[in-house]
């Protein structure tokens, strides 16, 4: 079995950071991912408004990349690690394990979105997804958000790809209109005429499998705000 | 010229497709919407019944027979069941003075235990200490019941029977000795039809001239992810029971999670699935009372519409060679596995040459989250998807999600058959991604409303 000093799982900018900073200090280190390298800061790379405003950390994304060799697959087990991929399962030996697997956005449901589970109902997180990979998820948008800098962000980024965007605020029941598709949304006394609902209130770790390791990145600071998630990586680097 | 024609491929109509394609018939199911058990199946609770009230109606004998065969059905077609026990709970002194009373009456048909109070707080911890005493029926279970009409189709499929969907039934005209069924996919002749249409089974016996009464029951659910906050399917035993429900519970769902529902509320239309504020309130009141505190993560609600036709399940031939198969509410799920045999039982009776073949195929379903390591390392060697994870929360691989989506281009299908994105909507833009890729398109659900433009 190969032991190594650190395993670090998730290299989107937390886990490359770490990685980076790891190897550079002589440590023996592996670096897994379950999609690509890069992770959702390659998503707002993809979107023009994102990747103004993300741009430090899409720079700094997009070199870490090219100098760290990352391992596709997914870790299924952190004590030993375990991973899958498409070659099989491999086993490793870590001295200690860091987790940084990011953060997920709130669901629907938590954020009191009722009526009939219609399509076009989308967490903020999934929306951005797919906008990125040039997928058109309807025509009129609604984005019901608590305040946060991101969502004036996606307001803008649907605003340029040509969709009609209307802001409200998260307050109370959000009631979805519509047999088939949204049709319309109801939130407090007001009724908005539109295709799409975003949905944002907040994100969480995501850490399903529950795997022992040390978090480390947005898996702790759960935002969409990178200064914070930067923050977190250098305390946590600073201390190594 | 088929032997059999199925209308309607939930629950009902995929077993009964199950259990005759198990003979020499060719067979042929009609769904109008794009997958199977999407509509009235995949609003259920999941919950396998231990018994339903009355034990003499047609639905309370079909309930105990399903469930008495529902480990051979699960092993036969690959599909999950556990049975987690029902908790019936005594909270005043009155139901609790009824205990011994209502064990002696329910051991007569089917397994139960009495539970005392302290038994049943180590049992169930988070439960209120106002709980006095209950019944357990060990047999009770859960299933994922999209799950369980997939593997029945799957079965069907495999064994010969002809599926067509997004194919809808508009009329049936009479022949001498047989019927023709003209659809959207043009005209068909059957000798036999059986109407397994749900909600809309009163269209369909209309087309033979009987009159049926179909009326939508809603049903709304809470489902929470804390697993383990309860382990049992519990309710509180009514002091006044409901002819018409059995009152929903505290249910838990085949992977753990926590399901309070369902309600019982009439409404207009056969699709409406919507859940509303009071409801929800409704049920955290109802089942809230039980225990000590809520569970944590709410992460959707959501509604299915009962088939109401009375009290009791319609499975009769109210014209040579036409048997109805409607009204099949609650214990449906249970049931379906028992009225399959029974509507095979019916078309032998009326003259259908039943013939066994010799051999049946058993589809095996490939799913990483039941395997162990060496079998994963064999299934990934054959096909490298199975070692790419797309849902880390139930850990389903890319292979078991083609495998979904070649059939059914339909999100909700995906998410219900592999449990993929059940659990959190990290993985949603991952699965609709490799749909477009794969399917050009991805709906979102049955009705094909699509998911992205």
């Amino acid at each position: 079995m190969v032991a190594v000093d650190y395993v670090v799982i998730g290299a989107g900018y937390a886990g490359l950071k770490c990685a980076e900073t790891l190897m550079d200090k002589g440590f023996k280190i592996l670096i897994f991912d379950m999609r690509e390298s890069g992770g959702e800061i390659s998503v707002f790379s993809k979107l023009s408004d994102f990747s103004s405003k993300y741009e430090k950390y899409i720079e700094e994304v997009e070199e870490l990349k090219k100098d760290i060799p990352v391992d596709i697959g997914t870790v299924i087990k952190s004590k030993p690690v375990i991973v899958n991929s498409g070659n099989g399962l491999k086993r490793f030996e870590a001295k200690r394990v860091l987790l940084c697997t990011g953060a997920t956005d709130v669901a629907p449901a938590k954020l009191n979105v009722l009526g009939k589970r219609v399509a076009g109902i989308y967490t903020l997180e999934t929306a951005l997804r797919l906008i990125s990979e040039n997928n058109r998820i309807g025509n009129e948008v609604l984005i019901a958000a608590k305040e946060d800098k991101i969502v004036e962000l996606a307001e803008s980024q649907f605003y340029r790809l040509g969709y009609e965007v209307e802001l409200s605020e998260l307050y109370g029941d959000i009631s979805v209109i519509g047999k088939d598709r949204v049709e319309g949304v109801k939130i407090g006394e007001e009724t908005y005429n539109c295709d799409t609902l975003v949905v944002y209130g907040g994100r969480s770790s995501f850490n399903p499998l529950k795997l022992r390791g040390t978090p480390v990145g947005n898996v702790v600071t759960c935002t969409y705000d990178y200064s914070k998630v930067e923050e977190n990586v250098k305390n946590f680097l600073s201390k190594i | 010229m088929y032997d059999v024609a199925i209308v309607g491929a939930g629950v009902t109509g995929c077993f009964v497709a199950k259990e005759l394609s198990k003979y020499n018939l060719k067979v042929i199911v009609f769904e109008r919407k794009a997958a199977m058990g999407l509509e009235q199946t995949k609003g259920c609770s999941g919950v396998i019944h231990a018994f339903q009230l009355p034990f003499n109606s047609l639905k309370g004998k079909l309930c105990l027979e399903g469930n008495a065969i529902m480990d051979e059905e699960s092993e036969e077609l690959g599909f999950s069941f556990k049975r987690v026990g029902l908790l019936l709970v005594a909270t005043n002194r009155i139901t609790k003075i009824l205990l011994p009373v209502l064990k002696a009456y329910f051991s007569r048909y089917v397994e139960v235990k009495r539970i005392e109070k302290k038994e049943i707080l180590e049992m169930e911890p988070n439960l209120r200490e106002n709980v006095k005493g209950g019944l357990l029926f060990p047999s009770a279970g859960v299933v994922n019941p999209v799950e369980m009409t997939y593997a029945a189709y799957r079965f069907a499929k495999e064994n010969g029977v002809e599926f067509k969907f997004n194919s809808k039934v508009e009329d049936i005209s009479r022949k001498p000795n047989s019927f023709v069924l003209k659809t959207s996919d043009g005209e068909f002749e059957a000798k036999y039809v059986l109407n397994c249409a749900g909600v809309y089974a009163d269209d369909v016996a209309k087309m033979v001239g009987y009159e049926l009464k179909i009326t939508p029951g809603k049903g709304s659910h809470i489902v929470f992810n804390e697993k383990g906050f309860s382990n049992h399917l519990i309710a509180a035993i009514p002091l006044k029971p409901d002819k018409r429900t059995k009152g929903g519970g505290a249910l838990v769902s085949i992977d753990g999670k926590v399901i309070w529902g369902p309600n019982l509320v009439d409404v207009e239309s056969k699709e409406d699935t919507s859940v509303t504020r009071e409801e929800i309130e409704g049920l955290k009141r109802k089942f809230g009372r039980l225990f000590k505190k809520l569970p944590k993560d709410v992460i959707a609600y959501y509604a299915g519409v009962r088939s109401i036709a009375g009290n009791d399940f319609v499975i009769n031939q109210p014209i040579r060679n036409f048997i109805n198969v409607a009204g099949i509410q609650s214990p449906g799920l249970t049931a379906a596995p028992a009225i399959a045999r029974r509507v095979v039982r019916m078309l032998a009776a009326s003259g259908l040459e039943l013939k066994k073949k010799e051999n049946t195929i058993k589809y095996k379903f490939t799913r990483i989250r039941e395997l162990s390591k060496d079998e994963i390392e064999k299934v990934v060697e054959q096909n490298p998807d199975y070692g790419e994870i797309i849902c880390l929360c139930n850990l389903v691989s890319k292979a078991e999600i083609l495998e979904v989506a070649r059939d059914f281009p339909s999100f909700d299908a995906v998410k219900h058959i592999t449990r993929a994105g059940m659990d959190c909507n990290k993985c949603h833009a991952d699965i609709i991604v490799l749909m477009q890729r794969e399917c050009n398109k991805t709906v979102k659900d049955c009705t094909g409303s699509e998911l992205v433009w």
